[in-house]
């Protein structure tokens, strides 16, 4: 960034309206609401509407100073710490293509405008999908996912977005277009770069194309349930499923708290998704009971659908979400449930993810978020604030430390994005 | 450099017995299971992390290469170091530092020898996928550094995909963690981004590891067909109808002459190829995928379709197919494997395409490959008291690798760029790709102290094939 915009003086924007012509346009006064981020609102809106297109916004944005910011499909855009500037919105939506769907590879490459839902509904036509459930997929783009490393609780069986990705387009923070991987389901060759741009929150760049591996949709998906007296319990039978070579999709552990919140009967309640032949989810459900009972479950059976979790807590609560060691998980529950007593969680109970909301006051907060994490380091995992109002952000660090020396991630920053123009500030460390 | 000096200073940080200098010693560490060779200038043997760091550190005082060995059983030249330097062999870092059953994990340091570690995870019914065929040998540091595979990574995934965390010695010789045993940690996927690197990012120390529970029950099946041509129909069949096997494996009537002698299996004398097709799952699960495996075989003519009767003869299966390559050294003085990947769906055609290569350079070919994966080993045997044999391996290796580029493959799997495929990177990337990867080798190595000469073209190259000075090596009945 130049020095006059650390003085506080905005760039022109004009370099990139001329650049990009009428795939940019001033944001009406309707649309700024949901655009900001804590408050900071983009001073233009660019829909590129070809790679070559992103490719001149970021370069030009880069020597004229520009902040950008990325978007898809806006369910994520609060994540993070508050960006330090935003000049510019780079809505991906029109990049929404099918670059190349090979149902009899079981590989699909597509635009990273795409709309989550509209792939799914593609590949079923062929008895395939890409085997993540991340929440909102009506609205999330395949690059807002890669981005945040969205997923859900199919993780357990199939892996995430590190597992599924296999080739990527991207456009650095200064224009340089590269591809990584490939359309063949096992590649060494080269750096395996798409590593670095899932989870990224695009301060990287921008993902443009995504090549994943897919899988064929189980013949037969259904639902166990059990309910236990408390964490140590339910965590307790889920160690036993994470152990034993059965066809699940995943597991969810619920809180009571969060239970009633989705409508349920306030109870820790174990849920299991299997999906496979017929035979074998049936079977599956038959044996459940006895493997709940074994690890002293109150009641267990079959349930008909999925608990509804992937969009729980209201907006204006807070959300935490930690990820432990497997083993690990049920001190950080028990302390979760002791220490903020308001709030309900959501564990992924064989993958160690825990999602955690509720309302918090601004005061006891900052050091309630602070003990957890320290809480949550001390057990070998991370805990970081998924959605909070900017005041709590202002006192506390979003992400916490990071998985890795900050000094190596900076330097992939700078490599990548040598203007600091992608989402500056959003990022661990105020990368 | 002051070779002298250097092997003293390398002998304070790590003792007389683990510095090998002598002419003997450094003729012995020029090889890995590929035809590249080049001789360290020294090989040093650590028993820790801090004594590699002081290592990185002398070497950085000393202006010289580091390249770290793990078995050697590499087939792309991944630890020849072509630029000489301190070979850091880690034979005595060999420890399992921590099974972690709660949290399915283990701590491993680079040494250990893959198989090792199911084996120590096994009565608990549990273990580590990566199943490299030369897992009895090859080393979990070196399956880190390649991004190994197996034939069980068709349904599981590769290194890659079970390594969760990692111990590093940076370009500063620092010790330094990234990732962990949970998953998600805040920031970039450092451990992603090391996995696979060839060693030209850092020097890893520590590996945290996924453990996976044993499948309930495992069948595996026997298809004969007349020809590779029908057994690639095959899988492409079994694939487009959406069945993914365990392992879906390939050996073609050459291999299995071969496999036959060494293993007397009763493989099928008069077949053209056969799939090894493993079924893992619940007993339901596997009954009912057998029965569309079947009756996929049988829609292009499945000669035969046996299943292996009991634990010993899927072993023997097994074994045979593991060990295929060093059978093949039967048949020749030297072979070459190569290592390319195509769609799927392409099989058939890339295989009668690599045929007609192998007759068009006068070269004996054998097929033995992970057919689910697309992943291609083809095997040209040739004999270098010929004095064109060299060549023309090398250059109909260059065209199979076209063919992959072609139909939209890679040119390997799991072996590696190394050396051997440096030059053939821009038939599948171009400059800004190359730019994309020098921008991280510059993140973690700027001054490119790691494994110098590896994955990057040489300049000026451009996808011809560069013929070189080395000798080619006598592999018979090595090469796993």
């Amino acid at each position: 960034m130049s020095a006059a915009t650390e003085a506080g003086v905005q760039p022109s924007l004009a370099p990139l309206a001329d650049a990009l012509g009428a795939a940019c346009r001033e944001p009406s006064p309707d649309e700024l609401a949901a655009l900001a981020i804590h408050g900071i609102r983009p001073r233009l809106v660019c829909v590129p509407q070809s790679v070559a297109e992103v490719s001149a916004a970021l370069r030009v944005a880069g020597a004229a100073g520009l902040a950008i910011i990325p978007a898809g499909g806006l369910t994520q855009l609060g994540l993070g710490a508050p960006p330090r500037r935003s000049d510019v919105l780079l809505d991906l939506r029109a990049l929404a293509a099918v670059v190349e769907y090979a149902p009899e590879d079981l590989t699909a490459t597509v635009q990273a405008g795409m709309r989550l839902v509209d792939l799914r509904r593609l590949l079923a036509e062929r008895g395939q999908f890409l085997p993540l459930n991340p929440p909102l997929p009506d609205d999330a783009t395949v690059g807002g996912i890669l981005a945040t490393n969205a997923h859900g609780s199919w993780r357990a069986r199939y892996g995430a977005l590190r597992d599924l990705l296999i080739g990527s387009r991207v456009v650095h923070g200064d224009g340089l277009v590269s591809h990584s991987g490939g359309k063949v389901v096992k590649n060494v060759a080269g750096y395996d770069l798409n590593k670095a741009w899932v989870g990224s929150l695009g301060t990287l760049g921008v993902v443009v194309e995504a090549t994943f591996k897919l899988q064929p949709l189980p013949a037969a998906r259904g639902w166990s349930e059990a309910a236990f007296a408390d964490v140590a319990a339910a965590v307790g039978a889920a160690g036993r499923l994470a152990r034993a070579p059965l066809p699940y999709l995943g597991a969810e552990l619920l809180t009571p708290r969060a239970a009633a919140a989705v409508g349920l009967a306030a109870e820790h309640l174990l849920v299991v998704e299997w999906g496979g032949p017929a035979a074998a989810v049936a079977r599956c459900q038959r044996e459940w009971p006895a493997l709940a009972h074994a690890a002293e479950a109150r009641r267990a059976g079959d349930r008909q659908a999925a608990p509804p979790t992937a969009t729980w807590g209201s907006a204006d609560e807070v959300v935490l979400r930690a990820s432990l060691p497997l083993g690990h998980v049920v001190p950080l529950l028990a302390e979760l449930e002791s220490q903020w007593p308001a709030a309900g969680a959501v564990a992924q109970a064989l993958t160690g993810t825990i999602r955690a909301a509720g309302p918090l006051e601004l005061g006891p907060g900052a050091p309630l978020v602070r003990h957890l994490r320290g809480f949550a380091t001390a057990l070998g995992g991370w805990l970081v604030v998924e959605r909070a109002p900017l005041a709590l952000k202002e006192q506390v660090d979003v992400w916490g430390p990071p998985a890795g020396p900050l000094e190596l991630m900076r330097r992939l920053k700078q490599a990548f994005d040598p203007a600091g123009i992608m989402n500056h500030g959003r990022f661990v460390g105020g990368l | 450099m002051d070779r002298r000096e250097l092997v003293r200073e390398l002998v304070a940080v790590v003792g007389q017995d683990g510095v090998l200098a002598s002419d003997y010693d450094l003729l012995l560490y020029q090889y890995d299971g590929s035809i590249d060779t080049a001789r360290p200038d020294v090989v040093v043997l650590p028993r820790s992390a801090e004594q590699v760091a002081a290592i990185v550190r002398l070497a950085g005082v000393h202006g010289v290469p580091v390249v770290a060995r793990g078995a050697g059983t590499g087939l792309s030249g991944g630890c020849i170091p072509v630029a000489g330097g301190i070979l850091l062999g880690f034979a005595r870092m060999n420890r399992i530092v921590e099974i972690d059953l709660p949290d399915l994990r283990a701590v491993v340091e680079p040494g250990v020898v893959n198989l090792h570690l199911s084996q120590a995870v096994a009565h608990e019914r549990l273990q580590y996928v990566p199943d490299p065929s030369s897992q009895k040998a090859c080393t979990i540091g070196g399956n880190v550094g390649e991004n190994a595979g197996g034939p069980h990574t068709l349904a599981y995934g590769v290194t890659t995909n079970h390594v969760l965390g990692l111990e590093l010695v940076t370009a500063e010789g620092e010790i330094v963690q990234v990732g962990g045993r949970a998953l998600d940690g805040p920031g970039y996927d450092l451990t992603g981004l090391l996995v696979g690197s060839e060693g030209t990012l850092g020097v890893v120390t520590k590996i945290i590891v996924r453990l996976a529970p044993l499948p309930e029950a495992v069948k595996t099946l026997l298809a004969v067909f007349e020809s590779v041509r029908k057994a690639s129909e095959a899988v492409s069949r079994i694939i487009g109808a959406g069945v993914v096997p365990a392992a879906l494996e390939m050996m073609d009537a050459v291999t299995l002459r071969a496999v036959e002698e060494a293993t007397h299996f009763g493989y099928p004398m008069d077949a053209g190829a056969v799939l090894i097709i493993e079924l893992e799952g619940l007993r339901e699960a596997i009954e009912e995928q057998a029965e569309q495996v079947g009756a996929l075989c049988r829609e292009v003519g499945v000669l035969d379709l046996r299943v292996a009767r009991d634990d010993r003869e899927r072993a023997l299966l097994w074994k045979g197919r593991k060990e295929a390559f060093g059978a093949l050294g039967r048949l020749c003085p030297e072979y070459y494997v190569m290592d390319g990947v195509v769609p799927r769906s392409k099989l058939p055609e890339v295989l009668d395409e690599i045929t007609a290569i192998a007759e068009r350079y006068g070269l004996r070919l054998a097929n033995v490959f992970h057919a689910g994966d697309g992943n291609l080993h083809p095997l040209l045997m040739f004999d270098s008291d010929d004095p064109t044999a060299e060549q023309r391996v090398r250059e109909a290796g260059a065209e199979v690798l076209r063919v992959c580029a072609a139909v939209g493959g890679s040119p390997t799997g799991e072996h590696g760029i190394g050396v051997e495929k440096r030059d053939l990177m821009p038939l599948f990337f171009d400059d800004a790709d190359i730019e994309a990867m020098k921008r991280l080798k510059a993140v973690f190595d700027p001054d490119e102290r790691f494994n110098p000469g590896k994955i990057f073209p040489t300049p000026g190259a451009c996808g011809e094939l560069k013929p070189r000075s080395v000798s080619v090596a006598s592999l018979a009945g090595g090469g796993w």
